[in-house]
């Protein structure tokens, strides 16, 4: 039981919608450090490595933008956003997100993604070690996700 | 974990949807809760009986679902 007082969903939404604000900034401040640093000399990328920075820099860039968007189009309505509101509350799919590592893996995976990008960008033996963790970070939370989905389907 | 959720829904006439909305789960946590494979919390268990107006011991077959595990934990 909780004990702790629930801010009201809206609200929760609206941080999202600020939190998100802050990571474009964060992320465009990134892409000028690393640009000042030297980074991304594609001479020296192989084409993984290059594929793979750029898939997960825009398009994580693309993922936050589309996430500020659908959550203001949530705050214009009021149905959706009790839609959303259930089934992120919706205690199965709380159970499933712990049992398949929770906030811990979801911490882990965006701190992965992070140290992938900056290895691409400055180090192909770095990269050639944080990849495969990332690729196996995915895989177990996508195959823990599947295993107990199918067994409380 | 075994319930009486079934019986009390369709006796009820709803369909799955709607005594999920007025439980505030989704559809599937009802398929689920239905089909044994998942145990619904205690809050949710008693949001549950208070729908079909019955005691969570009722919905839930909590003393036969004990025996049940007695009987498991026997064998091993």
């Amino acid at each position: 039981m909780r004990n702790c007082k629930r801010m009201p969903y809206a609200q929760i939404i609206r941080w999202r919608i600020r939190v998100s604000y802050a990571l474009l900034v964060l992320m465009l401040a990134y892409m000028v450090l690393v640009a000042e640093m030297g980074g991304g000399d594609s001479r020296k990328m192989t084409d993984l490595a290059s594929a793979v920075s750029r898939l997960l820099f825009f398009g994580g860039f693309g993922v936050v933008v589309s996430r500020i968007v659908h959550n203001k189009r949530l705050l214009r309505d009021r149905a959706r956003l009790r839609e959303q509101q259930m089934r992120e509350q919706d205690e199965r799919n709380q159970y499933l997100h712990d049992k398949s590592g929770g906030a811990a893996l979801d911490i882990l995976l965006v701190l992965l993604l992070f140290s992938t990008v900056t290895a691409a960008l400055f180090s192909m033996a770095a990269f050639s070690a944080v990849f495969p963790l990332l690729l196996a970070a995915l895989a177990i939370k996508g195959g823990l996700y599947a295993l107990y989905s199918r067994a409380c389907a | 974990m075994k319930t009486k959720l079934r019986e009390l829904r369709t006796a009820r006439g709803l369909t799955q949807q709607q005594l999920a909305a007025q439980v505030h789960v989704s559809a599937r946590t009802i398929l689920s809760i239905e089909k044994g494979q998942y145990n619904p919390s205690l809050m949710l268990a008693y949001r549950l009986a208070e729908v079909f107006g019955t005691s969570v011991e009722d919905l839930c077959c909590l003393k036969e679902n004990k025996e049940w595990e007695d009987a498991q934990n026997e064998e091993l």
